[in-house]
């Protein structure tokens, strides 16, 4: 390209803005925030450089003590019913089989299948010293009440899947902007080298809207989720192929100088330069991979605690990624989460819209005992104070029946509850009408979820901003209020 | 006040900028002199007039555009007229300088040191003045002194009221919110001195009657109230306050003028007794910072570079907690075969607040050093070989809340030890020699302390 031979004439070139982007305005947001090491910047020795410089200089603006470090989000696909969790409607009981429309105006559903008003087949039970009413579905997570706060008056904007999960996962209900993990990421860097600082932990189910719900969207590519699986090799390749030892080594190193001398033709050109730190990183990953994947040094007891000796196949496999995010929270990874796994059934993810009975009971099997695992696991270890734990939604259910025997998708009134770092633990906050199908008191908006998440970790989520497309975009946009009544 | 051409107060406006041009070229026209007197030297002697003739010239701009932009009022009459004097004076006086270098007159020739002796350090002293006034005119009367070592300044200024105020019910309206809350973030330019805009801000009537242009504050309605207005404009209009950079007012102190403006802007009232509910009780909460943690009141100065590269190049992760406090983490996470260098912490150890060194072979010898880090609020020994013996060692940490050490050798009788740490909240204890005997009797010992030591 001619504009090469005029370094003080030629416009900045897209390649160049991106790498000012990463590592300037990055480093800047960063440094205002939180002061950390930013990972894309994840050259060793330049990183140690950025670092000491962060420390050392004076403050650019107030960031605030964070309660919480990392966070675990368990992300009930699908959508769980409210009125047979974590919301009683003992009106439902009442009128079960009378027409809603008689009782209260019916928006429109997705399937406009709209049937009578459904009791919840399961009963519910105080809990705790907080005394929070917990469905059958879910014996073990009643056991931590206390730890947890409840909101019971989610809200979403969206009725349909894929747009909510978006919207849950990115704070906008169109596909393509930066998910919650790589937000985080981007204000506060990773603690740890050798592994990413965004894991998706695979369950079996990519939700609707696929793989976009846990990208970078316009931030640095080096935010974007990685995904492990389950099973033996979580990740491809992750196991040296060449069975010398040294021979990789010395491949790598070859390839890394034939990389540098690329670069040092062409100048700053991003995409080398993260192909030579992804080739890194992936060489690092083959021993801290294999080193976090490894059960051995957990004992018998906590395995059961998780269910890693359950009948159910699916609870098995769940244990495992929830015992997995323990041990990432160990290494210092600032976002998990966990999909849910397919339980088969006819009843993949929560979303029943038929057979409720059958598939939520399948789904809350998988996931009970492992999720109450982990919070018991977390706080045994001192973990649970710098870490804090979200289980949600994408949205909730219809108190009515879709046909007879499914509950169909609800928006406007969904149970959602955090735990750990900086939650008032055996808190419930929030109230529907007696239905449960809308919210009548406090509600919280997607948004305000993001910000009060943001808000524990420390980061002021008005502060947290990227400049794209000739605006400063923000993981809430314009909206967003932290719920400081669940606050500790 | 007089009606001022445009195009002249235009001029005018130049007035922060000429005025450097003077004190610069003044300073080093008195040096250039006192070093010719020191060593003569013919060819710099030639350059004298040149000197002098550009502090002359630009002296004389800078008084004339700081003539006119008096004229567009707003500024202390007192102090405003020594500083028109003085800068009047320091032109002439240069003017007089450059005669005196250009023309060597020769009836002067015999008083020429005296004249020269009297005029430079008349130059010297209003240089000084002049330029003291002008910065008390811009910046306002306690400015200068603020932050200054050894000088007992007003209370109110550095927003330490929060301390005095224990609880809600202890607290009025108008003298321990709205009051500090104008006087830190716009008295500095609406004070008796500076008075911007006709307004002045400094008493509860000042407030209401308002500047130039409307009366400040309307009680009971902030639709009307022109203080209010401009404190919630979006911060790029013209119309904004605080104008020029300054820090804008924050959310909570936004609100708390905004209740205090809806609930008839009262000059004595108990805010109790004003009944706020739970949402302004939390604000107000936040504003006097009432049951916030401990580790909030604490900051410290920097760390030293040197210090955190020996601990970057040892292997500890450093993580700066917040960006305004300089505190910091300091983490260690085994396993690891080398012995690690603890005494890499003790340079830090006024920044040093959260220490985690996790399954990396601490052992009873190093607690003693762990011991003197005395402010420490976290610290997580989880999963190191260390005993009794040790752990009293942690009896010195006056700080610390927070206490992990499952997985370690601790016994019931360290138990009993720990608990009466001041400030301690949570111990962890799993895993470790504690039985539930030793238990019960370190929470009958010290009830506040959670203990966490099996699944429940």
């Amino acid at each position: 390209m001619t504009h090469h031979k005029h370094p003080f004439q030629r416009p900045v070139s897209r390649r160049e803005m991106l790498d000012i982007c990463k590592c300037g305005f990055g480093s800047v947001a960063m440094v205002s925030l939180f002061g950390s090491l930013l990972p894309s910047c994840s050259n060793a020795t330049r990183g140690k450089d950025d670092l000491i410089n962060h420390l050392t200089r004076g403050s650019i603006a107030p960031g605030f003590i964070p309660k919480a470090k990392n966070i675990i989000f368990l992300y009930m696909d699908g959508g769980v019913s409210q009125v047979d969790s974590f919301d009683p409607k003992p009106r439902l009981e009442k009128e079960n089989g009378s027409d809603p429309s008689s009782k209260f105006k019916v928006d429109a559903t997705q399937f406009n299948n709209v049937g009578k008003i459904l009791k919840s087949p399961w009963s519910f039970s105080k809990h705790g010293e907080c005394g929070m009413d917990v469905s059958e579905l879910f014996p073990h997570i009643a056991t931590c009440v206390d730890d947890m706060a409840l909101i019971r008056s989610m809200v979403s904007n969206f009725p349909e899947h894929t747009n909510a999960n978006y919207f849950l996962h990115t704070g906008s209900g169109l596909q393509g902007r930066p998910s919650m993990g790589a937000w985080v990421n981007y204000g506060l860097g990773s603690e740890n080298n050798n592994l990413p600082g965004y894991v998706l932990l695979d369950g079996g189910l990519i939700p609707p809207g696929g793989l976009d719900n846990f990208k970078n969207g316009f931030l640095p590519a080096a935010f974007q989720s990685s995904i492990l699986h389950t099973g033996a090799e979580p990740i491809a390749n992750i196991k040296p192929i060449d069975s010398i030892a040294g021979i990789q080594e010395e491949k790598l190193a070859f390839l890394k100088r034939r990389d540098k001398t690329l670069l040092s033709s062409l100048g700053a050109a991003d995409e080398v330069e993260s192909a030579i730190s992804n080739y890194e990183m992936a060489y690092k990953m083959q021993s801290s991979i294999p080193e976090l994947t490894d059960f051995k040094e957990e004992s018998e007891a906590i395995k059961k605690l998780y269910g890693l000796d359950s009948q159910d196949p699916h609870t098995r496999s769940y244990g495992a990624q929830c015992l997995m995010a323990r041990r990432l929270v160990e290494r210092g990874v600032r976002f998990i989460e966990l999909t849910c796994p397919s339980v088969g059934n006819g009843a993949d993810r929560w979303d029943q819209h038929a057979n409720l009975k059958l598939g939520h009971e399948s789904n809350a099997h998988a996931v009970d005992q492992p999720i109450a695992g982990l919070l018991k696991d977390l706080k045994l270890r001192g973990l649970l104070d710098e870490t804090l734990v979200v289980w949600t939604g994408e949205f909730g259910r219809t108190p009515f029946a879709q046909g007879d025997d499914g509950r169909d998708h609800n928006p406007s009134a969904f149970s959602m509850w955090m735990a750990g770092g900086g939650v008032k633990g055996g808190t419930i906050f929030g109230t529907t009408d007696d239905y449960g199908y809308r919210v009548v008191d406090n509600p919280v908006t997607i948004h305000d979820l993001h910000a009060t998440m943001l808000h524990l970790l420390g980061v002021d989520h008005k502060q947290l901003t990227f400049r794209f497309g000739g605006r400063d975009f923000r993981l809430t946009d314009v909206h967003g209020n932290v719920v400081k009544d669940i606050l500790a | 006040m007089q009606e001022v051409p445009d195009l002249y107060m235009f001029f005018g406006r130049f007035h922060p900028l000429f005025v450097h041009l003077p004190i610069g070229i003044l300073v080093f026209a008195l040096i250039f002199e006192l070093y010719l007197r020191w060593k003569p030297n013919a060819s710099l002697h030639a350059v004298l007039p040149i000197v002098w003739g550009l502090a002359a010239l630009s002296s004389v701009l800078s008084a004339l555009s700081g003539y006119i932009l008096s004229l567009g009022g707003g500024y202390n009459e007192e102090i405003l007229s020594l500083h028109k004097i003085g800068g009047i004076t320091l032109s002439i006086l240069s003017i007089c300088c450059f005669i005196l270098a250009f023309y060597r007159l020769p009836w002067l020739a015999s008083y020429r040191k005296t004249t020269q002796k009297i005029v430079l350090s008349s130059i010297a002293v209003f240089l000084l003045l002049t330029g003291h006034w002008g910065g008390t005119l811009t910046h306002g009367n306690d400015y200068l002194m603020e932050y200054a070592p050894f000088v007992q300044t007003d209370s109110t200024s550095k927003l330490d009221h929060a301390s005095r105020i224990s609880s809600l019910d202890s607290a009025d309206i108008f003298k321990d919110a709205v009051q500090p809350i104008v006087q830190s973030k716009c008295v500095s330019c609406h004070n008796a001195e500076k008075k911007k805009g006709g307004l002045l801000l400094t008493s509860y009537e000042e407030m209401l009657a308002g500047g130039k242009t409307k009366a400040g504050i309307i009680p009971g309605n902030t639709a009307t109230s022109e203080i209010f207005r401009r404190i919630t404009l979006p911060p790029s209009h013209k119309e904004f306050m605080p104008t020029g950079g300054k820090k804008p007012l924050t959310e909570n102190q936004i609100a708390i003028l905004e209740w205090w403006i809806d609930q008839g802007a009262q000059r004595n009232m108990m805010i109790s007794s004003m009944k706020p509910n739970k949402h302004i009780q939390d604000i107000f909460s936040d504003f006097f910072q009432l049951g916030r943690d401990a580790i909030l009141s604490y900051a410290a100065k920097p760390a030293s570079s040197e210090a955190l590269s020996d601990l970057l190049k040892a292997g500890f992760q450093v993580h700066a907690i917040s960006e305004s406090n300089n505190l910091l983490e300091v983490k260690y996470s085994g396993p690891s075969n080398e012995k690690i260098n603890l005494s890499l912490l003790e340079p830090i150890k006024d920044q040093l607040v959260w220490l985690q060194l996790i399954n990396c072979g601490v052992t009873d010898e190093d607690l003693k050093l762990i011991g003197g880090l005395s402010n420490l609020y976290k610290l997580n020994l989880n999963r190191n070989k260390i005993s009794d013996r040790g752990f009293n060692e942690l009896i010195r940490l006056p700080k610390v809340e927070y206490l992990n050490l499952y997985g370690t050798l601790v016994s019931d009788s360290a138990i009993n030890q720990l608990v009466t740490l001041p400030k301690l909240k949570k111990l962890y204890v799993w895993e470790s020699r504690v039985d539930s005997l030793g238990i019960e009797a370190g929470k009958r010992a010290n009830p506040k302390v959670d203990i966490v030591y099996k699944l429940n």
